[in-house]
């Protein structure tokens, strides 16, 4: 049994992924001319498009990564949001792109604006290669965007369920079989 | 425009009398058709309030509304504008709310752990008036994101009673426009525990059909103060 049979339906191949990654790419080369921009991504599910976007966008950039607690994992330790991993590098003053492979509800991506902004970055825009809008619970203003996609739960190209899937080289749909939710009405 | 005067309150019954009639034979809030109405409600009273306009004078401290908060002095500036994280720190009690069912405590935690403050059913909106003006149905939001300015209304329930939150809150928007609400229902729930791993959470609260026994004694996180 392979990973590609609990994925019910295929969102978006991966052609038209790296299409429009190249496409962000292009943008970010054309708004950050004669910038050099930090781009600030979440692990993990945000690796894989990172790296395909910074091999997309022909500028000097630079790269940080940051990690953070989710809820679901942190249940039983603090209660609240905890950073795993943080910044290597001041952000003072400089241009920051934050890199995110999906926005739903946006808690996370609030939070982590708000911590940005006290690390006092000259600008702070958003690139996210998912937008669930469906699910959204906070404003965000999103400057890149990749995808808009309907409210299912995907997985792959570093989207993962329970940490698997991640290295689909496409975004999918997940089989409701595979987490216990109800299969789709005929 | 900002509904006037809203109070704090527990989950208010609705009570369906007195609707008058409008263009289409729709059933339309008094005030929908012209009459008047009142934004003003006796604490607790919805659906049992005998006149109106009546404010409940003995006992001021129950009232809350978005308006006194927004003008509060320590939130506000010069310019009128007001301080988000001043007006959050200003709604936090000294102990959580007792939450009506599990699910709604468990989103307050979540709320809670990314640091967005909120608060638990702060405001009920009147939506339909009888012909003499007494409010006769409301919409009492479950929670209040006072950083984002918007109320969200958790609905784990039957479809049936998801029907009557849906009308209701059709009435909400159309009566206070400029009123953010949104409806977060059974599946958005269910969405939310599986982003998060916590599907045996939602099996324990939700059962096979979705409908859960309410819960009076769900532990109650604290409305939670915003980020420094």
């Amino acid at each position: 049994m392979t990973i590609h049979e609990d994925v019910q339906e295929v969102l978006l191949t991966e052609d038209q992924i790296q299409g429009r990654v190249a496409e962000m790419g292009m943008e970010l080369a054309h708004d950050y001319a004669d910038r050099q921009p930090v781009l600030v991504s979440v692990l993990k599910g945000s690796i894989v498009f990172l790296a395909d976007l910074i091999r997309a966008t022909e500028l000097p950039l630079a790269v940080d990564l940051m990690e953070l607690s989710s809820y679901g994992a942190a249940m039983e330790s603090s209660g609240q949001v905890r950073i795993l991993k943080d910044l290597s590098g001041s952000i003072e003053g400089r241009d920051v792109i934050v890199v995110e492979d999906i926005i739903d509800t946006g808690l996370t991506l609030n939070y982590l604006l708000r911590y940005l902004h006290e690390r006092s970055p000259a600008s702070i825009r958003i690139c996210c290669l998912l937008d669930k809008p469906a699910r959204r619970l906070t404003d965000i203003d999103i400057d890149y965007r990749g995808f808009t996609i309907p409210d299912r739960f995907v997985v792959g190209y570093g989207l993962d369920f329970d940490e698997r899937y991640r290295n689909l080289p496409y975004i999918g749909v997940l089989r409701p079989s595979v987490y216990g939710g109800p299969e789709p009405r005929a | 425009m900002l509904p006037l005067v809203a109070f704090r309150s527990s989950r208010v019954a609705s009570v369906s009398a007195g609707f008058r009639i409008g263009p289409n034979h729709a059933r339309l809030p008094y005030s929908a058709t012209g009459g008047s109405r009142s934004p003003i409600l006796a604490s607790g009273a919805c659906g049992e309030q005998p006149a109106y306009p009546r404010r409940n004078a003995r006992f001021p401290d129950l009232w809350i509304s978005r308006r006194s908060i927004l003008a509060s002095d320590g939130a506000q500036d010069p310019w009128g504008r007001y301080d988000r994280s001043l007006v959050a720190a200003g709604l936090t009690d000294a102990t959580g709310p007792r939450f009506a069912h599990a699910s709604e405590a468990e989103l307050a935690r979540i709320l809670d752990f990314y640091q967005v403050a909120w608060r638990y059913e702060p405001d009920v909106f009147p939506i339909s008036w009888n012909a003499s003006g007494a409010v006769v149905e409301c919409f009492a939001p479950d929670f209040y994101l006072p950083e984002i300015d918007v109320y969200l209304e958790l609905t784990t329930l039957r479809q049936s009673l998801v029907r009557k939150k849906n009308r209701k809150l059709r009435w909400m928007r159309l009566l206070y426009p400029e009123t953010r609400v949104k409806l977060l229902y059974a599946r958005d729930f269910r969405a939310l525990m599986l982003k998060y791993g916590r599907l045996d959470f939602l099996h324990e609260v939700l059962g096979a059909n979705g409908q859960s026994a309410s819960s009076r004694t769900v532990t109650s996180p604290r409305p939670s103060k915003p980020a420094a």
